[in-house]
């Protein structure tokens, strides 16, 4: 069957093992607040808002367009690589992708997206502060984790019923 | 929507695996349309009908009230 945006099959597996790693050491870094040394590095940043500025009641001087900014890569790099994991294995088509798979992969992506709306609703009213930047972090990767769940559920039923 | 897929295969003496790989689809797909859970598009329908050498009507039939 032609598919529009979705890879070979083959990539499914490196998603996999890109995002199991990726995902479990960004959890630990980002609750431990952990940095590796020698991801420290001057990057290139958009919209640079110097908040010590800011904070002191100064008008919009402490806003820049571009900047360059002293940051620590390690979040960077372990959120990128997790992303490129999520994309993998959910792009990724199944070895017989025919037009009922389709049918399982759109039924998958809508559960993904509701059941996400409702994780965030839940979200915006149980947690507040900083608390919520967690969420919102959690939040960047779910659908990809919903959907994934879902369609790799469904697929193993259909596999279980039919033997 | 009824269908006689299972009837036909019958006829024909070919099992769901070998009935997918005529009609390029997975033996998921094959056994869901068999069931009824699934009502393939019209180039599916009309792949079928080729192998069984019937029409499609006579192998997809409208239920009451569709």
């Amino acid at each position: 069957m032609k598919t529009r945006f979705l890879l070979s099959p083959k990539y499914k597996k490196f998603g996999w093992i890109i995002f199991i790693p990726f995902a479990i050491l960004g959890t630990i870094a980002m609750f431990n607040d952990y940095e590796v040394g020698w991801l420290d590095a001057t990057v290139p940043a958009f919209l640079n808002k110097n908040l010590t500025l800011f904070s002191n009641g100064e008008s919009n001087a402490g806003v820049q367009l571009f900047a360059l900014v002293d940051n620590n890569l390690t979040n960077e790099v372990l959120g990128i690589f997790t992303l490129i994991g999520c994309v993998l294995l959910t792009f990724s088509k199944e070895k017989e992708e025919d037009e009922f798979i389709a049918r399982l992969r759109l039924e998958s992506l809508l559960w993904a997206v509701f059941v996400n709306s409702i994780l965030l609703f839940l979200a915006l009213i149980l947690f507040y502060d900083f608390n919520f930047f967690y969420v919102m972090v959690f939040n960047l990767y779910s659908v990809f984790i919903l959907f994934s769940v879902h369609f790799h559920w469904s697929l193993l039923r259909i596999k279980k019923e039919m033997e | 929507m009824r269908n006689t897929l299972k009837v036909q295969r019958a006829k024909k003496n070919i099992t769901q695996q070998k009935l997918a790989e005529l009609i390029g689809v997975s033996r998921q797909t094959i056994n869901a349309m068999e069931l009824g859970k699934y009502v393939p598009s019209t180039v599916l329908a009309l792949k079928l009908a080729q192998v069984f050498e019937e029409k499609v009507e006579d192998i997809f039939e409208l239920e009451d009230g569709e």
